[in-house]
């Protein structure tokens, strides 16, 4: 026999995957199964005020068992190394929900991400004198969101791509004493207490990151990638041109980070809950501190793009090859500290144009796109995540507002 | 392997991340941190993107490896294979500093490994 929390993993696994089943309306929803299964093995068959309470419970379990959270846990159950299952966590599997502006329930769908490397290679490097790490790559990645019900998914975008890059990262170097830095490591290592510890991986931090040099990083490469909606009824393919740069000062004090005006508004705010405040020579403090690893990464693209018949451009009128730019920017900052968490901003843009549109494609607004997310939050506890915008072969604009909870740690 | 301070990968990977602002966590809370949960992560981030990201990340902490706490490379790993081997763990959101510090194990022959 099956046991009762058998039965409640069953049918919620039954409920996460029912809709992808083509579950029609007459049919017994996964949840309505569950609820007659607690009502029958229920301690209350019989007494009203117990029927009651079982009813509450079921309430809140259909609110509960609806959650991506719930879905996820029951998901971690099962990726255990020897389940069979372990390549989930490899492809970044997540249930999770959607509230578009134009639709009134949530929805429930999942993401997945997966990348590999297929092949790398080495190249020598120095630049001026330093030595810089150089090599060559080959990669695939695929990514995606499914919603449920396919009206409700706001980031109906599905890549696969291969990608052939080559990059170089410059700098980033620990000009240090590393004899002084093993001492501090074994101070660390025979610590009797977590706040011996923590005081010798703050002087190893107060030792090493100050002494790092200014890291610059690009690669740039080709790419194969095949775009399309979840129902794969519209599908394009690309072949393009990349570039993406990144750039850090890792120690903080050149005139890089003191004319990062992007994050000005977030030191202030840092100032303002008194985040990073340091005490100068002249016994004044300072509070107002921008970010030498609050620069944004860059990545901009040139493809060539073959549209599929069903797709948006060419139910307007034309199907005819063209050249899309896009351009991706992310950026993420501290802005306050909150026990021993720290509440940060983030904010991934992307934008695509196409070149020389048509004016059948302007006509139906389909030269340009762009989507935005910008989230507040902590590594624990809630945050709230925003989107708005419209992705390629997206049909409409969606406003999605994510609140969550993370339960990790 | 067992999260354990007597381990030197799992340490001088805790300590680069440390180092690098990726974490905020003490050791102990560190070995359960998800990718997702480092600095260098945030949500919306194209494939591309967070490659890219990961490749820059884990480039600084071969360096930090090799200048601060003198480390070498494992006989026949060459210096991209190892970043490459990092970027993999990286950009697996739900993978933890303790998977990081594994794979930063079988790449690097860190000092005083072989007493």
């Amino acid at each position: 026999m099956i046991s009762r929390s058998a039965r409640v993993i069953l049918a919620l696994t039954a409920a996460a995957v029912g809709p992808v089943w083509g579950q029609d309306e007459d049919t017994p929803s996964a949840l309505d199964i569950l609820e007659d299964i607690l009502l029958v093995s229920g301690t209350g068959v019989g007494e009203p005020n117990d029927v009651v309470r079982d009813r509450e419970t079921i309430d809140t379990l259909r609110a509960a068992l609806g959650s991506p959270e719930t879905l996820n846990r029951v998901v971690d159950t099962f990726l255990t190394t020897d389940s069979g299952w372990q390549f989930l966590k490899d492809v970044n599997f997540e249930f999770m929900t959607f509230q578009a502006d134009d639709i009134e329930q949530p929805g429930l769908g999942f993401s997945f991400d997966y990348q590999t490397q297929l092949k790398n290679h080495d190249l020598a490097c120095e630049t001026d004198g330093e030595s810089c790490i150089r090599g060559l790559g080959l990669s695939f990645d695929m990514s995606g969101t499914f919603a449920f019900d396919k009206e409700n998914n706001p980031q109906d975008l599905i890549t696969a791509k291969l990608d052939f890059d080559y990059f170089q990262s410059t700098g980033g170097r620990a000009r240090v004493d590393a004899d002084r830095v093993l001492e501090l490591e074994e101070a660390f290592v025979s610590a009797s207490t977590p706040e011996e510890g923590e005081a010798a991986v703050l002087a190893i931090e107060g030792l090493v990151r100050p002494s790092l040099t200014k890291q610059f990083y690009y690669s740039v490469g080709g790419d194969v990638s095949f775009e399309s909606n979840q129902q794969f009824t519209t599908k394009q393919t690309l072949y393009g041109v990349h570039l993406a740069l990144d750039f850090k000062d890792w120690a903080g004090t050149s005139a890089w980070t003191t004319f990062n005006f992007l994050d000005y508004p977030f030191a202030a705010l840092r100032a303002l809950t008194g985040y990073d405040c340091v005490t100068r020579a002249d016994g004044n403090r300072d509070c107002f501190q921008p970010s030498g690893t609050s620069w944004p990464t860059l990545l901009f693209r040139s493809s060539r793009v073959k549209p599929d018949d069903d797709d948006p451009r060419s139910l307007a009128g034309d199907s005819s090859e063209f050249t899309r730019m896009d351009f991706e920017a992310s950026f993420r900052t501290p802005v306050a500290r909150l026990a021993d968490d720290e509440l940060y901003i983030t904010v991934n843009y992307r934008f695509y144009a196409e070149n020389d549109p048509s004016p059948l494609v302007e006509a139906a607004e389909l030269d340009q796109f762009e989507y935005y997310t910008v989230t507040i939050g902590g590594n624990r506890g809630m945050y709230l995540s925003y989107s708005d915008g419209k992705l390629p072969l997206a049909f409409a604009d969606d406003q999605v507002v994510e609140l969550g909870f993370r339960t990790h740690l | 392997m067992t999260w354990s301070k007597n381990n030197l990968a799992h340490r001088r990977t805790f300590l680069t991340l440390r180092i690098l602002n990726q974490t905020k966590k003490q050791f102990d809370a560190a070995a359960t941190q998800e990718m997702s949960q480092l600095a260098f992560t945030v949500p919306g981030d194209s494939a591309t993107m967070r490659r890219d990201k990961a490749r820059s990340l884990a480039s600084t902490m071969h360096n930090v490896f090799v200048d601060a706490f003198k480390t070498d490379l494992e006989s026949g790993v060459t210096k991209t294979a190892a970043i490459n081997s990092m970027v993999d763990v990286l950009v697996v959101e739900t993978a933890t500093v303790e998977q990081l510090a594994d794979s930063a194990d079988v790449s690097y022959e860190f000092l005083g490994e072989e007493l």
